[in-house]
């Protein structure tokens, strides 16, 4: 089995930091790149790399490829496309249906010629927000000298027990790195080839990652990945709203329904192993070692298009349980994933956040998740997701049910006329007959994001030097 | 039962009206449903047709001159099809072929359909159809039968009802709708039976005409023929170049520019086209495998693929290879649900064997072994080839855009399953669940 160049690695992508409960992503632009190197230099000693435990701080750097090109490196092999063209190019735009309201000329920072495009990301990580600014404080002085220009930094504190906005439990089901496997209790259809993660190492395929790679032969991919950034508005109101109206204003069915939506209950607990209500064993609420055909190949208890079958359909789809899983394993990321802006309720308990719903409070409406995530193919892995699975209203055998939670119909203009979005449809199969919800409107919206490379630590070293 | 075809109409083009051509052809792709030249919504013969202008191009150091391609895939016999094309949209089809080199525009419209036969190619080496004995009309009118059931049960929850009942509902519904009247169309699938039974038979029959030692020298020297044939395909396959990922910038460039083109048609509709064409590898062993390995695709997507699924992938409407040009090149059309990055990841995941089956024996395939393996499982070369060869589509029309392969099926078994005499509870439920 391979082993991974844990010490060449950035942290992040072994480790989410889950002690460090606050973050802050500072989003930059390089004006002088003689400046930029001395920054990299500055900051290689206190980069977090993979074989550190990061218990009090951790910091961690990536590029876009605006960013890379400015260190002219020598490539004799390029990046990938979709990384070369931007999250905010009109391909992608196309690829992951980004018009209407998510469309990229709505986005508060990552879009061309708007003044808001990046070239570095830095991440810090810290036991809370407010630390940042005291444990970094040497980082930000570096910063300073260095004179990249800060465009916006994005905060991050952890909600409680782990939740996303919505109030469920959130960064559960994540895929283990084969050769960190003997660590974790992991079953086979959850562990996945390093090569999907980190460049350098076999992928599902049993190849490696095309990788780019200088003139001089280094490998500027080696233990580096893609990481995908965005920042996803969450209408926490508008979800809740919908949720008890079509419940007859009752709490618990609201939740079920929700949970039918999300494919888990706000504890965690995957509802195809409960389905009639919550489970009480915690064990379940971290539960991953589940699978749809067996059990609930119609969908009867987490429906078809629910997120998390969605998101990752596991042995489901195709009435072919041992190729689904082959197909599901090459089209995985790893979630790194953190909420941004102030809770309903502080605690995030459901009931009482549905409480103050009916009672007329109004969330914050800056509130939602910077969603992150790291693969080797941006192509095959995230896009995919987004389009294939989220945004695909013909998953599976279905007619009509983009994601409810980030899918959208996410068509192109034709002839330059935007075609509105249309509500969402949502199918509970049952039996004996199926029920539907058809105005399902759009939780989510996009605000922001990037395609970046976090480059090993070798690499840094090149850039620094180049 | 209905029989869906497959034409592939391939005229030569006048060099200098390859442009004003493209014109037009982007005229009635604007507007692909109801432009004034072609309205394509009023053929009701076609599934999906495409026009591709098939490029000035040197092939072992000849010039191959420009082609225009017109194919569809349509419903029954072929004189009505061409038909209809003439008589719906002549005037339309005149402006297109104005642009061929010996087409006579003046012509009455048995001369032109003339024309259209005369430069067809034979049907396709080979052909896979997703599903089997239904008609354009058929396919929308089922369409049409399930959208108002889904009505139906959401306005009126059948919370407090049996799947019996349930089902009587719908029946009744339906038959107020006035949409009990449509007979589901009767589908009769061929089956493996037919070839396996013809060998065994033509066994038996030299066996007792000729003699048994017959057979078996014959038996033997296929197994010999067949060592010959793999030793030599070794060496090939040891020694054929395969695709680089091209770090020369001035190609890179302009494969990345074709790419780009490629992108802006992608993803509109449910359903996406794909246009490829690849030089064979020279030589008689390599059009003989492929013409085989066609061949046996063919018999295959007849007798036993022909349930909604190719290999394993259930999302090709329609799909056909045809060998062009004197032998030399290889042009396959398909239609099928979601992005182009699915369709290949399902070339990879669900048929790979017979697809690098079929394309090892074309120019810069990634490297195979014993003709079927590796190959496709090589992704990203895979992809990288497959772009490379893709040519752009001018023209492409579907007839049910909103519709996968995998709906088209189940419509067909919900229509089937409200003329059927007699369910059992199991039956009603299991039909339940297709809605
Ligand atoms: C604000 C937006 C989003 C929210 C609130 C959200 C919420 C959740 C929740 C609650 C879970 C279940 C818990 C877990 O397994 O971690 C989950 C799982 C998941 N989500 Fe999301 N998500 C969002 C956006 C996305 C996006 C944009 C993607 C990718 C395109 C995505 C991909 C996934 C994946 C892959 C899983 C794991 C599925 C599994 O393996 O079972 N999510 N999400």
């Amino acid at each position: 089995m391979e082993t991974l160049q844990i010490e060449d690695i950035q942290g992040i992508l072994i480790r989410g930091y889950k002690n460090l409960r606050g973050a802050r992503f500072i989003l930059c632009q390089i004006t002088d790149v003689q400046a930029a190197r001395q920054l990299i230099s500055d900051l290689l000693p206190v980069i977090t790399r993979g074989d550190e435990k990061a218990e009090e701080k951790a910091l961690n750097i990536a590029f876009t490829y605006k960013g890379v090109q400015k260190f002219n490196m020598n490539l004799s092999r390029n990046f990938s496309e979709e990384f070369q063209e931007g999250m905010d190019s009109v391909d992608r735009q196309r690829i992951l249906g980004d018009y209407n309201s998510n469309d990229p000329k709505y986005w508060h920072w990552g879009v061309r010629n708007s003044g808001t495009e990046i070239d570095l990301i830095i991440m810090l990580f810290a036991p809370s927000n407010n630390a940042i600014d005291t444990i970094f404080s040497q980082v930000y002085e570096n910063i300073r000298k260095s004179g990249v220009l800060v465009v916006k930094e994005l905060n991050s504190e952890k909600l409680e027990n782990d939740r996303e906005h919505f109030g469920f439990h959130d960064g559960v089901s994540q895929p283990v790195l084969e050769s960190m496997s003997r660590k974790k209790n992991a079953t086979d259809d959850n562990i996945i080839a390093d090569g999907e993660f980190i460049f350098g190492y076999t992928n599902e395929y049993g190849k490696e990652a095309i990788s780019p790679t200088l003139t001089n032969g280094f490998d500027f991919g080696k233990n580096g990945s893609y990481m995908v950034f965005r920042q996803i508005q969450q209408e926490v109101h508008t979800f809740w709203d919908f949720m008890l109206r079509h419940s007859n204003q009752d709490n618990d069915a609201a939740i079920h329904l929700a949970a039918k939506m999300m494919g888990r209950y706000p504890s965690g607990t995957p509802i195809t192993l409960s389905p009639l209500k919550d489970s009480e064993d915690p064990e379940m609420f971290m539960e991953n070692n589940f699978n749809f055909y067996k059990d609930d190949k119609y969908g009867d208890k987490c429906p078809i298009g629910a997120h998390i079958r969605k998101a990752n359909p596991r042995d489901g789809v195709n009435d072919n349980p041992e190729e689904s899983t082959t197909v599901s394993k090459r089209h995985r990321i790893l979630r790194r994933g953190r909420p941004y802006g102030p809770p309903l309720i502080e605690d995030m308990n459901v009931p009482k956040m549905l409480d103050a719903i009916k009672a007329g409070q109004m969330p914050e409406e800056n509130i939602g998740l910077h969603f992150i995530c790291f693969n080797t193919n941006i192509s095959r892995q995230f896009e995919f997701i987004q389009q294939q699975w989220m945004n695909n209203k013909k998953f599976d055998h279905l007619y009509n049910d983009p994601d409810p939670i980030i899918g959208v119909d996410g068509k192109p203009p034709v002839n330059g006329t935007n075609k509105p979005e249309p509500p969402g449809e949502f199918t509970l199969q049952a039996c004996p007959v199926r029920k539907k919800l058809l105005d399902v409107p759009q939780f989510t919206k996009i605000k922001g994001g990037a395609y970046f490379f976090l480059p090993g630590l070798d690499a840094l070293q090149q850039m620094q030097k180049s | 039962m209905i029989k869906q075809h497959a034409l592939t109409v391939i005229a030569r083009l006048r060099q200098e009206s390859v442009p004003g051509l493209r014109v037009l052809l982007d005229m009635i792709d604007q507007d692909i449903e109801s432009n004034s030249i072609i309205p394509f919504s009023r053929l009701t013969t076609i599934h999906f047709a495409r026009f591709v202008i098939l490029e000035a191009s040197e092939l072992d150091g000849e010039m191959i001159p420009p082609q225009l391609s017109f194919s569809s895939n349509f419903d029954g016999p072929l004189d009505d099809h061409l038909k209809e094309l003439f008589s719906v949209a002549g005037s339309g089809f005149d402006q297109v072929y104005q642009h061929c080199a010996d087409y006579n525009a003046e012509g009455d419209i048995s001369q032109k359909i003339a024309y259209f036969k005369q430069h067809s190619l034979p049907p396709p080496n080979a052909f896979y159809i997703g599903h089997r004995g239904l008609s354009v009309q058929m396919i929308q009118k089922q369409n049409q039968i399930r959208n108002a059931i889904e009505m139906f049960l959401n306005q009126n929850p059948q919370d407090n009802y049996k799947p019996s009942e349930i089902r009587q509902n719908i029946l009744n519904f339906l038959e107020s709708a006035g949409l009990r009247d449509i007979k589901p169309p009767e589908i009769v699938l061929r089956t493996l039976w037919g070839p396996v039974l013809i060998l065994l038979g033509s066994i038996l029959l030299l066996g007792l005409v000729i003699s048994w030692a017959f057979v078996l020298k014959l038996f033997i020297a296929i197994v010999v023929f067949l060592i010959i044939w793999t030793i030599i395909l070794r060496m090939k396959e040891k020694t054929d170049p395969e695709i680089q990922i091209e770090t020369d910038d001035w190609k890179k460039d302009n494969l990345i520019q074709k790419i780009q083109t490629l992108k802006k048609d992608e993803d509109f509709v449910v359903q996406n086209q794909l246009t490829h064409l690849v030089p064979i590898k020279k030589g008689l062993f390599r059009l003989i495998t492929l013409k085989a390995v066609l061949w046996a695709i063919n018999l295959l997507a007849n007798v036993f693929y022909n349930k909604g699924k190719l290999g394993n992938i259930p999302t090709i409407h329609f799909a056909r290879w045809v060998i062009i040009d004197n032998n030399r090149r290889l042009l396959f059309f398909s239609n099928f649900d979601g992005s182009w990055e699915s369709y290949l990841g399902d070339f990879i995941d669900k048929a790979a064997v017979g697809l690098t089956g079929v394309w090892s024996n074309s120019e810069l395939f990634p490297k195979t072994k014993f003709l079927v393996f590796e190959g496709a499982t090589d992704e990203e070369r895979f992809k990288y080839w497959t772009r490379t060869y893709q040519i752009t589509t001018q023209v492409w029309y579907t007839a049910y855009k909103n519709l996968t392969v995998v709906n088209v099926l189940n419509n067909n078994e919900i229509h089937q399953g409200i003329w059927k005499e007699k369910m059992t509870e199991n039956e009603i439920i299991d039909w339940l669940r297709k809605l």
